[in-house]
């Protein structure tokens, strides 16, 4: 489904990513850690197509295409899903009114037949029961006034809805408890199919507990520094990343 | 050489002139519009070395002059007031003016008997017993001038003490015809002690006709009165408009006016008002929507001269193409006009390399014991935003729209009344969605 192959990436001037090559194949789940400034979050941007990424070299192939030469909302159409760390307030812009507006944008480039209000309004509800997004969420401009919780459970309840191919999750577990991590995670268990792949990029182990994963990449200095199975996870909890931080230095 | 240097007049000027020359003799009222051209033409259109009109120059920007319009044929002025349809969804008694001209048959003043009572300023002028005199600063004087040498109709209306309106006035302005022709309007309202009115005023047009528009409207609220007032100018694309409101408050009033703003070539809405006694509050709102080469003003001075008194003003704008834009809002509390509590804000969101928007804000504070703040912006579509929307497949322009929409009603959902408010984002949606290339 995804195959990164040789990627530079330069931000403000600055080398970030320095030669990832990373393939994800449908229906598998792998976790990405890493320390601090390794680059995990700057490679969730550059899948999802944020401006500021430079490529400086290499590519990436989704299911053969070339994402690269993809604009952000092509790639949502495609089935790019990024959950973002950092989840944006839009004020004015009703909740409801956003989330109909992406789907049924999605659903046109894609040449389906838009949802109609009472099949959108089902599909709501069925959705977000799952997730606890209440009514008053939704009642909302898009995430104003939300708790950092709150904000992370939307960003997989948009996921739920919009039912995205490959999805990137950047550190979706950072400032949640124990039982919205619980929540969150029972959210994308539910998502997990065959035909569907996961990119979860976290700091910590504890998410992996609720999302077991297939593979276990640990990125350092801009690349990928050692993959493993689930038991790499485990062993960096127990060790830290100081093997990882001094490395590539 | 003690001789004034003769100022060249403008092409506009001139065609001004003429029209005036050629005005009934017999007027009654032939010497007060004479006076006031006489002190229009001392100083000519202003321009923009004159500080009051520095952002826009109606000596550049007002080619010519058209004669005043004739009243439309019935069917002609039934047909335009169709295109008057922005509040269509709200039950509302109607004034009707149609190229300046008060149309009795089109209008409807039904269920508003007891509360209000109407006459035409036309019959005033006719008799010779119109009042167009009110003392104006020079500097604010020349709309005020040209309305009062060329005003041929208006509204006279008085609400009753106590009275509540049933159910909202429109005061409705609408030019009807494929020729340019000059509309002039006075309107004197005033609102009685303890009532509560919601009032709109309507302005639109056809598009290709370069009609102008000069409106003035004095208002003066009483003790404890309640007014809303919203004001949609959806002039047609090579209008002028120039308005001018004079609102006087007395004490414990609630006035929240507020205008919207999206038609004409060049369009100015320009406000000075005075909080004259104790307790009143105002709330004064706007947006502006505009793309292709138009060019949009609002001007306003609040004066504050009496205690207690609060005030807050909250202007949004959004500039596409190469239209241009101004704000200049000055607060003025006087000497004695403590515990003034005013707050006064302007946005201005540039969606294009060639839209510019220039942002006065000025306080004048001559009390100690006051709060009062301003703030203006000038910026972008938010990158993080659009990138966000974007991420979940909403198109481009399709989020740009949504974010312009939402940067503008955040004003307009602070009428309060929903089904305006309504009215109002359907009429911004139509906009944003028919203009191709709009974003």
């Amino acid at each position: 489904m995804l195959e990164i192959k040789n990627l530079y990436v330069d931000v403000g001037g600055k080398t970030i990513l320095n030669g990832i090559d990373l393939t994800v194949n449908a229906g598998e789940v792998h976790a990405i850690m890493g320390p601090n400034g390794s680059g995990k979050s700057t490679l969730a941007y550059v899948l999802a197509g944020k401006d500021e990424y430079a490529v400086t070299e290499g590519e990436i192939l989704y299911n053969g295409e070339d994402l690269l030469e993809m604009e952000p909302d092509e790639r949502a159409v495609a089935g790019v899903f990024l959950a973002f760390q950092y989840p944006v307030e839009i004020p004015g812009v009703g909740t409801m009114t956003f989330l109909r507006t992406a789907l049924n944008a999605q659903r046109k480039a894609r040449g389906e037949a838009e949802l109609t209000t009472p099949e959108f309004m089902k599909l709501v509800r069925e959705t977000s029961a799952k997730l606890q997004i209440t009514q008053d969420m939704l009642k909302r401009p898009l995430n104003v006034g939300f708790s950092g919780g709150e904000k992370k459970r939307n960003e997989i309840f948009q996921m739920a809805l919009l039912q995205p191919k490959l999805c990137v999750m950047d550190e979706t577990d950072s400032g949640l408890d124990i039982d919205a991590l619980r929540i969150v995670a029972d959210g994308v268990n539910a998502l997990r199919a065959p035909d569907r792949a996961f990119l979860v990029i976290t700091h910590y182990q504890r998410l992996l507990n609720f999302i077991v994963p297939d593979v276990v990449h640990v990125m350092s200095k801009g690349r990928i520094a050692r993959s493993g199975d689930k038991g790499l996870a485990l062993e960096l909890e127990e060790r830290g990343y100081a093997d990882y931080v001094g490395e590539a230095a | 050489m003690t001789d004034q240097p003769t100022r060249i007049r403008t092409k506009a000027e001139e065609a001004l002139a003429s029209h005036f020359a050629a005005l009934p003799a017999d007027d009654p009222m032939r010497d007060i519009r004479a006076a006031a051209f006489d002190a229009f033409m001392a100083g000519g259109l202003p321009h923009r070395r004159i500080e009051e009109w520095k952002y826009t120059d109606l000596r550049a920007l007002m080619r010519d002059a058209p004669a005043p319009a004739e009243p439309a044929p019935a069917d002609a002025a039934r047909a335009a007031l169709a295109s008057a349809d922005i509040f269509s969804a709200i039950d509302r008694a109607r004034i009707v003016f149609v190229n300046g001209h008060f149309v009795p048959s089109l209008s409807d003043m039904t269920g508003l008997e007891q509360a209000v009572d109407f006459a035409s300023l036309g019959r005033f002028l006719a008799d010779g017993g119109a009042i167009l005199d009110r003392t104006l600063d020079p500097a604010e004087a020349p709309i005020f001038a040209l309305n009062s040498a060329f005003v041929g109709d208006g509204a006279v209306l008085k609400v009753r003490e106590g009275a509540v309106l049933a159910r909202p006035l429109e005061i409705v302005h609408v030019f009807a015809g494929d020729d340019p022709g000059l509309q002039t309007m006075r309107h004197q309202v005033s609102v009685g002690v303890g009532a509560k009115a919601a009032i709109l005023m309507t302005f639109a047009g056809p598009d290709g006709v370069g009609y102008h528009t000069n409106v003035v409207t004095e208002l003066q609220i009483g003790d404890g009165a309640d007014v809303r007032l919203v004001t949609a100018q959806e002039e047609g694309d090579e209008a002028i408009h120039l308005a001018l409101f004079l609102p006087r408050l007395a004490g414990n009033v609630r006035f929240e006016p507020f205008g919207f703003n999206i038609g004409g070539r060049v369009a100015r809405s320009e406000t000075h008002l005075g909080l004259e006694a104790e307790h009143s509050h105002l709330g004064m709102r706007g947006v502006t929507l505009a793309h292709g080469k138009q060019h949009m003003d609002t001007t306003l001075t609040v004066n504050h001269a009496a205690p207690n008194c609060g005030g807050q003003e909250y202007f949004k704008a959004a500039m596409d193409g190469e239209s241009q834009g101004a704000f200049q809002g000055k607060i003025i509390v006087e000497p004695g006009a403590q515990k003034t509590d005013s707050k006064m804000m302007s946005r201005a969101l540039l969606l294009s390399e060639s839209a510019g928007f220039s942002n006065k804000p000025e306080l004048e504070i001559f009390a100690d014991d006051v709060v009062c703040g301003h703030g203006a912006t000038c910026g972008r579509i938010d990158e993080q935003m659009l990138f966000f929307l974007r991420s979940r497949g909403i198109g481009k322009e399709e989020a740009e729209r949504l974010l312009v929409l939402a940067f503008l009603a955040d004003a307009i959902e602070m009428i309060g009344n929903r089904t305006v408010e309504t009215a109002l984002e359907a009429r911004l949606r139509q906009r944003l969605d028919m203009e191709e290339g709009l974003l």
